[in-house]
């Protein structure tokens, strides 16, 4: 077998899903190549872009990454994503070996039993086809495959439930910030704000990753490795033998007989077609690129694109957490900016009996240094000297970002299709059509807004800027989403498309419902279950 | 801010700026330069006149290798850039000037008050513009990053050892940190 064009597993995108199957089926002896359709790059060169980019596009997250020109993803103003309707479904990913990974913030909440049962206690969305009694030992192996660290404290953890192991890692501390926003909420309004479990070292070296050291920078890339990235999963992976093509982009996913996967065919720089096989397939390149990915490799058994025969759901279902980021202007200082970028959360909002009429919703604080945000406008004073620098430091210590994020539900009608508009490669564009929907406005409306200017008032509030519309979290869930009737759903409970038995499509597009915590730990957790069972199937085979 | 040093150490500054300004600024200015230089004759040669500029307008220690670029992008942006620049600094000897505080609002308005704005911008900000393709100077020695030195770090520099930030105070507003 050429390692180059053939293995037991081909895994299509080297994003936090594919290598943490990479790694678990490697460990077992199973071959694995893997595809990734952008660069290899050094976490040297990405952190040099950042300290060179303008003071004004440091708050950016992704323009330090700028796409090649074959693996085109978002970036600020182009229109590689073709959107339409009431809403924008503005994401944000990075096609580079490692993928979104660069620049997540690494936030790992779990999401709670209610959570996966919508549709049965609200009477809304949809249910797993498991409950959380099955994902929680997932979520266990998920904290320990990438590092998260979190509080041993059952009052501080999410949900506040039994766990089946600690995190390997304590809790990160609070910034002066989150420590006064943290007393102030629970005082006068009984909130809760705890720590964030996150991918990201505590005080210790974990994995080959050194202790996070507070540069504040989790977003757009951290300096030293600490948050997990693909840079070091890629250097263990590169060590154990895995092999990976990179600038690979894959354009096709050949079906055969019995409608088995056969093989991925991938265009290089130079615009050439190339075909690889395997035994077992992988498609983890993004919750916007698999879809896309899926329906263009429609062939004569699969009318509708791979995986969509049964179900036409790819592309579908398409999800998110909307979020409104609120600039709150106090008179004493907060002092956000010591610590990760995120660090705390206000979740107990995100659960109740009101989810039967509108969306949870969940509160935080952002702790990024607001210097980046707030020096030109202390410049735009005309104030110099001493009265500048107060300016200065006024803004950075009496201005804070607060946000809310609320969850989505599934929708077929919120649909990722292909585009007539094509890329340097020939290849469709993503055309998303998006509507947040009114579930999720009236939490805006009725709960969200009303509870941020409860907050805002305890913090002592004396400006409080909203902004209009939602904006979008850049997490990409739903569009190959799970389920086990096949009539409605694309994967199993594996993560196994229900039209092809070699072909796994875990990650954020399985998720059947966003609660309003973060994606990444869910989607690792259902790596690990995928990877699981095709571990056993390959062995079988 | 000012102390009996900075005070001593901007009157020097402000003579060798006149020193080296005369290599640039044009009979026109020749006079007031002469002046300036005679008030401060033990200063360094050496020193940029671009620089004296700077710290009479700033108040706090200055890169000299982000001024150097400063310096660069100034002349060729700014037409007048040397008649401005030995007349703002004769203004600041004129009022004995110790801090920009002292002779700023005297700065008249049009080409000497851009000039003077945009140096002010230039040392906090580390850019020549608010614009996202404008010109970077720097980034490490951006004055804004030294406002809150005590209590934010610069992003992607840490300042504490693992998990050190806790042992951070509610810093208030006042003082400001020196530098």
């Amino acid at each position: 077998m050429n390692k180059n064009t053939s293995a037991d597993v081909v895994i299509v995108g080297t994003g936090v899903v594919g290598l943490t199957i990479a790694e678990q089926l490697i460990d077992a002896g199973i071959s694995v190549l893997m595809l990734e359709a952008g660069p290899r790059v050094y976490r040297n060169e990405i952190v040099e872009n950042f300290r060179n980019m303008p003071l004004s596009n440091k708050g950016s997250a992704n323009s330090i990454y700028p796409p090649r020109d074959w693996a085109p993803h978002p970036m600020p103003g182009d229109d590689y994503l073709q959107l339409s309707g009431p809403d924008s479904y503005d994401q944000t990913y990075i096609r580079y070996a490692g993928g979104s990974t660069w620049h997540w913030a690494g936030t790992s909440w779990r999401l709670t039993p209610e959570d996966m049962r919508l549709q049965s206690l609200y009477g809304v969305g949809r249910d797993w086809a498991f409950g959380y009694d099955v994902l929680e030992p997932y979520y266990v192996r998920a904290e320990h495959a990438i590092g998260i660290c979190g509080p041993s404290d059952p009052e501080q953890q999410w949900p506040r439930l039994p766990r089946s192991a600690p995190y390997p890692m304590p809790a990160l501390p609070l910034s002066p910030g989150e420590e006064k926003f943290t007393e102030v909420v629970k005082a006068q309004l009984g909130l809760a704000n705890i720590h964030v479990s996150q991918a990201r070292n505590s005080g210790m070296p974990y994995h080959g990753r050194p202790a996070c050291c507070a540069n504040n920078n989790c977003v757009p890339v951290c300096p030293i490795g600490a948050k997990y990235d693909g840079e070091t999963a890629l250097l263990r992976l590169e060590r154990k033998g895995v092999k990976i093509l990179y600038d690979a982009v894959a354009c096709k996913i050949e079906s055969g007989e019995g409608n088995r996967i056969t093989a991925v065919h991938y265009m290089d720089p130079n615009k050439q077609t190339h075909r690889v096989t395997g035994g077992h397939f992988v498609a983890a390149c993004n919750g916007l690129e698999t879809p896309k990915l899926l329906l263009m490799s429609a062939d004569e058994r699969n009318p509708h694109g791979i995986a969509n025969n049964s179900s036409d759901q790819v592309g579908r279902n398409m999800m998110d957490h909307p979020q409104k980021g609120f600039t709150i202007t106090t008179t004493e200082p907060y002092w956000t900016g010591a610590g990760p970028v995120v660090n705390s959360g206000i979740m107990e909002t995100s659960q109740g009996d009101f989810r039967s009429r509108h969306a949870g919703a969940y509160f935080r604080l952002n702790n990024f240094g607001r210097n980046r945000f707030v020096t030109f406008n202390a410049l735009k004073t005309g104030k110099v000297g001493r009265a500048l620098d107060e300016e200065i430091r006024r803004e950075a210590g009496c201005t804070t970002n607060v946000v809310i994020a609320f969850e989505t539900l599934a929708n077929p009608e919120n649909r990722l299709t292909l585009s007539d508009k094509k890329d340097w490669l020939g290849l469709a564009k993503p055309a998303i059509h998006y509507d947040v929907g009114d579930y999720t406005r009236r939490s805006a409306d009725e709960y969200g807004v009303p509870l941020l200017h409860k907050i805002a008032k305890a913090m002592g509030a004396v400006k409080i800027q909203e902004p209009k519309g939602f904006a979008q979290s850049k997490h990409i869930m739903g569009g190959t989403i799970m389920g086990n009737d096949a009539s409605t759903s694309v994967v199993d409970a594996d993560c196994r498309s229900h039209d092809h038995a070699n072909l796994f499509i875990p990650g954020g597009g399985a998720m059947a419902s966003t609660a309003c915590g973060n994606s990444t730990i869910t989607m690792v957790a259902l790596a690990i279950k995928a990877a699981d069972a095709l571990q056993a199937q390959v062995r079988k085979a | 801010m000012s102390s009996p040093d900075s005070f001593s150490r901007r009157q020097a500054l402000l003579g060798a700026a006149a020193a080296v300004l005369t290599a640039y600024a044009g009979p026109l200015q020749s006079s007031a330069l002469a002046s300036a230089g005679t008030a401060a004759s033990g200063a360094s040669a050496a020193t940029s006149p671009f620089m004296s500029l700077s710290q009479m307008l700033v108040n706090h220690g200055l890169n000299a290798a982000a001024g150097a670029k400063m310096e660069a992008y100034a002349r060729a942006q700014f037409a007048d850039f040397a008649d401005s620049s030995a007349a703002i600094l004769q203004l600041a000897q004129e009022r004995k000037a110790t801090a920009v505080e002292d002779f700023y609002d005297d700065i008249p308005e049009g080409p000497q008050r851009k000039l003077a704005q945009w140096i002010i911008f230039a040392w906090y900000s580390g850019m020549a513009g608010a614009g996202k393709n404008d010109a970077m100077f720097t980034y490490e020695h951006a004055l804004t990053f030294q406002v809150t030195r005590d209590v934010v770090p610069i992003p992607s520099y840490g300042f504490t050892a693992p998990n050190a930030w806790q042992q951070l105070d509610h810093a208030p507003l006042q003082p400001i940190p020196e530098f």
